[in-house]
């Protein structure tokens, strides 16, 4: 079957993914990256991060390039959900696509009207984007505190019956205890890295290169760190953990795997290759066929 | 389906006389039959550096396409780390690139008395644009204008295209010429292509422009073309993430809500922009 790793079907939370590689939100495109890859080969396609209402994002220059890496300030541009229920959902479930809607909010309530909105479509899972700042909180990320992700994790659950995942932020002290209040706060799954904080100056005016300031580092430069988080996080918890953070090839894939996660995003090695999640899918049943059925480590 | 694939290098070599590699322009020509084939006026490809430092590409203007030859061409300067990579291939060398991407000008609908407005290293497309509009069916009248900070470059190609080329420099007023052929006159003249133009004037009968530069000269372009009842089309510029419409890196406003300039551009109307 195409788009299979060797390794079979997996379920997460109910759904079935044939293959454990998604998309990481914000890096596919339902009208470009289909023109480099048959989105089927894939498991699931994780779609950009939807809020209430149509956000414009942040201001140019929105990317800077990094050592083995690149910081992004998008700020979450992005129609807003009705427009996406409308485009973007319709058109991936018109092709039997697994759809794991990644929903990003400024309040709890926010996040909830997403939620909501979604559950009466066919969208199969949830991701909850809690890295955005809480504007109830001075613009503090949610994922920095665990009873704010507890909190947004309780209510959206109360508005949906679709799984829900949550992506850890790890920009944290304590990224187990995170990911513990928001399992128990009612979390299906668990999903991380989303980037981490960064910035760079430019040399001639001494200012940061993003009009944002700060962005998000994410590419193989942070890979370390996400295979470190998903393996501790994934020891700690009973909820799935999809794992994400600079995979660029299957064995990176495999990596995550080894490290506890049941599934992998990929997301900067698509703005690279639009081709590469279809890819690191062949390329990840080669790695099981090297070196096993992944088994998590002692 | 589209492919980031390799590519050969036919020739990377500095451009115009007395200038070298680190510093100047350099003329990068690929086998690269199937942009070729496609490629139109306006539209670039992603070049990646070979560096494993170096992940994001870089979006170069097409320059040129022989469908024959199967080769396109582009332009750039080295102003930093990717473009000094880029620099140091040689012919024989591969790079691996993404393209043509973006939309293009379109060029039917610049008409057959076109004035081409390039600054700096914006002329690269209206050097394809201008040889497009040559070879297209009915005889055209083309006319550009080109401002430069301080060194005109391209020119002399542009000129090979072109019935009448401008040229000015904003530091030399010696560097700023009128050529038609083979006859080059001295304009004395110094300033941006927005002072040529208002000292020129707008060729008689034109019915488009196609433009390509810096946002402030765009913008002040836009509304000088406005004032004249001036079709415009203008390539836009921004740092790119993927330059292929998946990251949202590069958007802007206009008349029909948010566009990526990688994607849905570089190519707008001027009238559609929203010009900050």
């Amino acid at each position: 079957m195409k788009g299979d790793t060797g390794m079979g079907a997996t379920n997460i939370c109910g759904v079935i993914w044939k293959n454990p590689v998604t998309t990481a939100a914000g890096t596919f495109s339902y009208r470009e990256s289909v023109k480099y890859y048959d989105p089927s080969a894939l498991g699931a396609i994780t779609t950009k991060g939807v809020s209430p209402t149509p956000w414009k994002g942040n201001p140019l220059p929105r990317i800077a390039e990094t050592p083995a890496g690149m910081l992004n300030a998008v700020g979450l541009e992005n129609p807003g959900v009705d427009d996406y229920i409308e485009n973007e959902l319709a058109t991936l479930k018109k092709q039997g696509l697994v759809v794991v809607a990644n929903v990003a909010g400024h309040q709890v309530e926010e996040y909830c009207q997403v939620a909501e909105k979604l559950s009466a479509t066919d969208v199969d899972m949830l991701e909850l984007n809690v890295s955005c700042p809480n504007v109830a909180e001075g613009g503090l990320a949610f994922g920095t505190d665990p009873k704010a992700v507890a909190e947004v994790v309780t209510a959206v659950k109360s508005r949906t019956r679709k799984p829900v995942i949550v992506k850890l932020s790890p920009n944290v002290a304590d990224v187990v205890g995170i990911a513990q209040a928001a399992e128990a706060a009612g979390a299906d799954a668990l999903s991380l890295i989303n980037t981490l904080v960064g910035m760079r100056l430019d040399l001639a005016t001494g200012r940061p290169i993003l009009a944002n300031g700060t962005g998000g580092l994410s590419g193989p430069a942070v890979k370390p760190v996400a295979v470190r988080m998903v393996y501790q996080v994934s020891r700690a918890v009973g909820v799935p953990v999809i794992g994400m953070g600079g995979i660029m090839t299957g064995e990176d894939a495999y990596e995550f795997l080894l490290a506890g996660a049941v599934a992998v995003a990929v997301g900067t090695a698509a703005l690279l290759d639009p081709a590469a999640p279809a890819r690191i899918v062949r390329e990840l049943e080669a790695a099981v066929e090297k070196y096993g059925a992944p088994r998590r480590g002692a | 389906m589209k492919a980031r694939h390799e590519a050969r290098i036919v020739e990377n070599v500095p451009e115009g006389a007395g200038t070298n590699a680190s510093d100047g322009m350099v003329r990068m020509t690929l086998h690269a039959p199937e942009v070729a084939r496609e490629a139109r006026p306006g539209q670039f490809v992603n070049l990646y550096p070979r560096d494993g430092r170096l992940l994001l590409p870089r979006p170069l203007g097409i320059a040129d396409a022989d469908e024959g030859a199967g080769t396109v061409t582009l332009y750039y300067v080295v102003v930093g780390e990717g473009t000094r990579a880029l620099a140091s291939l040689a012919g024989g060398d591969r790079v691996e690139l993404l393209g043509p991407n973006g939309n293009g000008y379109d060029l039917a609908a610049a008409g057959r008395n076109v004035l081409l407005a390039g600054g700096g290293t914006g002329l690269p497309p209206l050097l394809y644009a201008a040889k497009r509009l040559r070879e297209a069916g009915a005889p055209a009248t083309i006319t550009a204008a080109a401002g430069f900070r301080t060194t005109p470059l391209l020119t002399d190609r542009l000129a090979q295209s072109c019935d009448t080329v401008f040229t000015v420099t904003e530091t030399d007023r010696a560097a700023s010429v009128r050529t038609s052929g083979a006859t080059s006159e001295p304009l004395a003249l110094m300033g941006n292509v927005i002072d040529l133009l208002d000292a020129v004037g707008a060729p008689e009968g034109v019915t488009g422009c196609l433009a390509c530069g810096p946002a402030p000269m765009l913008k002040a372009l836009a509304a000088w073309c406005a004032s004249r009842s001036i079709p415009l089309q203008v390539s836009l510029e921004a740092r790119m993430g993927c330059g292929y419409g998946a990251c949202v890196g590069c958007t802007i406003d206009t008349a029909h809500g948010r566009r990526k300039i990688c994607a849905d551009g570089p190519v707008f109307g001027a009238g559609e922009v929203t010009w900050a």
